[in-house]
């Protein structure tokens, strides 16, 4: 098994049309959608992000970092929540993927998450956090 | 998966997305085969076909765009072929089971024919279908541990190696308990249905 995360993006246009959706119809087509996960038991964390609008960017291109008010770049294929798969391979977390109750224009990016087991296990810091995931029951 | 810019599909490639769809959808797959088959063993033997289908072809082709309609489809069509076989034996048998087939008329059951009508991918019975096929597979004609290892392969959509490593026995056991146990539901006459709800209560307990 191996962790995939579906990091969701999507536009302007997208985002306006998911919000002009009844929301207790939202919550429902969600919640069917994060029943079949849990119900596959491949759910290991979901989340979805506030309005870009009023996050905070910080940019380290130069020395103090420069802190600005307001959305990430470009405000098209913004970053608006992700999904944590625990799945038998890249396949199965596409599977998954193109069952997204998406709205049209917006995109899931799949990216695997390496685990704690491809680092260095003699690595000192490798194994305090090896322990500390043990404690959280994350391994 | 549309492999699309990843160069030439393979067989490696192919397996992984026949195996990806299987984990997520098989449960579904058997039980929409079951109802329209009415034939639990049938739906189970025709779905591995088209899984075995979708690895040469997929392989050479590519996963489709719809790859559960696909796996149904291919399915589907070899219920077909099972019917047309199953309809020129009963041909060939027919003088000899005259009597019995007048019986059967009378009964009002649905015959193979009957059911041989489009498999719409319906998601609203699908919860009723997986439902179904977990009466099925925890039918009371069966011994407790074919129970569980018929519902870890049907409902669960588990490998009989994943099974034998669950149960600590060898491969060929799981293998042939799931095969006994099909057999069990098929002499037995199991329907493919939901339970009244007061069968329900008394029946299949130990699932």
């Amino acid at each position: 098994m191996a962790k995939y995360m579906l990091i969701m993006r999507g536009t302007d246009e997208s985002i306006a049309k998911m919000m002009s959706t009844p929301f207790d119809q939202m919550l429902e087509t969600m919640g069917r959608f994060n029943d079949e996960l849990i119900k596959a038991g491949v759910l290991v964390a979901a989340e979805g992000l506030d309005d870009a609008n009023q996050g905070v960017v910080v940019d380290f291109s130069g020395d103090p970092p420069v802190v600005t008010d307001g959305p990430y770049g470009e405000t098209k294929e913004l970053f608006g929540g992700f999904y944590l798969l625990d799945v038998a391979s890249k396949e199965e977390a596409v599977e998954w993927a193109k069952r997204l109750p998406a709205v049209a224009g917006s995109k899931c990016e799949i990216r695997r998450v390496p685990g704690i087991d491809e680092f260095p296990q003699d690595n000192e810091w490798i194994a305090k956090e090896r322990a500390w995931r043990e404690r959280n029951g994350q391994l | 998966m549309p492999t699309a810019g990843d160069g030439p599909p393979d067989t490696e490639s192919a397996r992984r997305a026949v195996e990806a769809v299987w984990r997520i959808e098989s449960a579904r797959i058997v039980g929409a085969l079951a109802r329209y088959t009415g034939d639990f063993a049938l739906a189970e033997d025709v779905a591995q076909e088209a899984v075995a289908e979708a690895l040469v072809s997929w392989s050479r082709a590519g996963a489709p765009a719809n790859p559960v309609g696909w796996l149904l489809a291919t399915a589907r069509r070899r219920a077909i072929d099972a019917f047309r076989r199953r309809s020129a034996l009963d041909e060939r048998y027919a003088p000899l089971a005259h009597e019995l087939a007048e019986g059967e008329a009378h009964s009002g059951a649905p015959t193979a024919r009957d059911r041989a009508v489009d498999l719409p991918w319906e998601p609203d019975r699908v919860d009723d279908d997986v439902l179904a096929l977990m009466f099925v597979a925890c039918h009371p004609v069966l011994s407790a541990e074919a129970r569980v290892a018929l519902t870890l392969r049907t409902v669960g959509g588990l490998a009989s190696a994943e099974i034998a490593r669950a149960f600590l026995v060898p491969v060929p056991t799981i293998q042939a308990r799931i095969t006994r146990a099909k057999q069990t539901i098929a002499a037995a006459g199991v329907p493919f249905e939901l339970p009244l709800a007061a069968e329900r209560r008394g029946g299949s307990a130990g699932c």
